[in-house]
């Protein structure tokens, strides 16, 4: 398989875990674990793989900018930290998921975070950390409860 | 009664209400932006790139607050309902998407509004019409449920005032904002340099800047239920009360559309 086909492997099947996040429900044990276990399992082995494979072959480091820049000219190299970001990108999305689960975030607001988590993680990461404390501070010690059913 | 908990808490969630959690996410980027704007020397036209996600974030933030404190008046089976629950839903939704893409475009260095120069952007303005339609409809029907609880009582001038800015303020607001959209760039930069422009906002102070009705047209939605709590507050007979309330609502339009037509012309 080519670098190239690795790429578009692993962009997909990251993809699908987002897809899955984002958009499906959260119900099934089973379905959840996909993208929150599953799929970065499946990309980290990747990483390793070519993190052991290209890594020592490349040349460039991570001591200096440019450095970093020469490392990444290399297309092992290059796919590994792709394939980085996508394994860790979702298993922070699949955390996030769990703990808004947890504290009643509402899936309409939990859908902005993760899709920013997805494009642009630490951004979507910092949107749920500021976020998460607020509900939790927030969060009433008692509620009347009136009106129509209950969940 | 103690109204607090219905403005705050989602009774069967037993959480913050949507309303809030939105505010909370427009909260981070207000922060995020307001950092970007200090920092980023960037210009878009005539104005600082960031100026213009700054403005919708705050008011956004308003308008959810405001949705949220009046329906705390609202009767809890109407509160708890499926059509106020679904109408929370969409506006969220929508404020959230219009807010995203205008701090996506201004991170882009782009227009949001009156940019067709590609087919996404094209169609992303055209969201963005029906996202703010949007908007203004869940202010208009909340309005409109609380004119229906102020007709079960019709002694309470704060409801009837909340009744009245909810429900006139979309009106004004939808049709200022559709006249807005429908010219070329919104508003003329004057070609007179030395037009001056009120801090902050950026408006030309030359009456043709249609920006300003438009922020007027919509913060009746506040200002008139805040002066229907005031009036509430005095203890005046209901008759006097509302008197006082017509007469401030027909003055108030009538500056609005005041400003609307010397801004046409």
């Amino acid at each position: 398989m080519s670098f190239e086909q690795l790429f578009s492997s692993a962009s997909m099947l990251a993809m699908l875990g987002w897809f899955i996040l984002i958009l499906l429900p959260r119900r099934w044990e089973w379905l959840n674990r996909i993208p929150a276990l599953f799929i970065p399992i499946i990309l980290s082995v990747l990483y390793s793989f070519l993190i052991a494979r290209y890594f020592f072959s490349a040349e460039g480091g991570f001591d200096t900018l440019a450095n970093v820049q020469q490392l990444f000219t290399y297309s092992g190299a290059a796919l590994a930290g792709w394939v980085h970001y996508l394994a860790f990108d979702l298993f922070i999305g699949g955390l996030i998921a769990k703990q808004a689960d947890e504290i009643g975030l509402s899936r309409l607001i939990q859908a902005p975070i993760l899709l920013l988590t997805f494009m642009v993680g630490p951004f979507g990461y910092l949107l749920f950390a500021v976020i998460k404390p607020a509900m939790l501070r927030f969060k009433p010690k008692e509620i009347h409860v009136t009106g129509e059913g209950d969940s | 009664m103690n109204l607090i908990p219905h403005v705050f808490y989602d009774e069967q969630q037993k959480q913050l209400n949507l309303w809030w959690q939105g505010t909370l996410v427009l909260c981070v980027f207000l922060a995020l932006n307001s950092l970007l704007y200090v920092l980023d020397p960037r210009m878009l036209g005539d104005e600082a790139l960031w100026i213009k996600p700054l403005k919708f974030e705050i008011s956004l933030i308003i308008h959810f607050a405001t949705l949220a404190v009046l329906a705390a008046w609202l009767s809890p089976e109407k509160r708890n309902g499926r059509a106020w629950k679904f109408i929370t839903s969409v506006v969220v939704g929508a404020g959230l998407l219009e807010v995203m893409y205008i701090f996506l475009q201004a991170a882009r260095g782009r227009e949001s509004h009156f940019n067709n120069t590609t087919t996404i952007e094209s169609l992303m303005y055209g969201l963005m019409g029906v996202g703010a339609v949007i908007l203004v409809a869940g202010s208009f029907y909340l309005g409109y449920l609380l004119f229906r609880e102020y007709q079960l009582q019709k002694d309470d001038v704060f409801l009837f005032s909340a009744a009245l800015g909810l429900t006139i303020g979309s009106v004004l607001t939808l049709i200022i904002a559709s006249h807005l959209a429908s010219g070329e760039t919104g508003y003329l930069a004057p070609v007179d340099e030395e037009v001056l422009r009120m801090p902050l906002f950026s408006w030309y102070l030359n009456g043709e800047d249609l920006r300003i009705p438009h922020f007027f047209a919509t913060h009746m939605m506040q200002l008139l239920p805040l002066y229907g709590f005031c009036l509430s507050r005095r203890n005046l007979p209901i008759a006097n009360a509302k008197v006082r309330l017509f007469w401030s609502v027909g003055i108030y339009t009538g500056i609005v559309l005041l400003l609307f037509v010397v801004a046409l012309s």
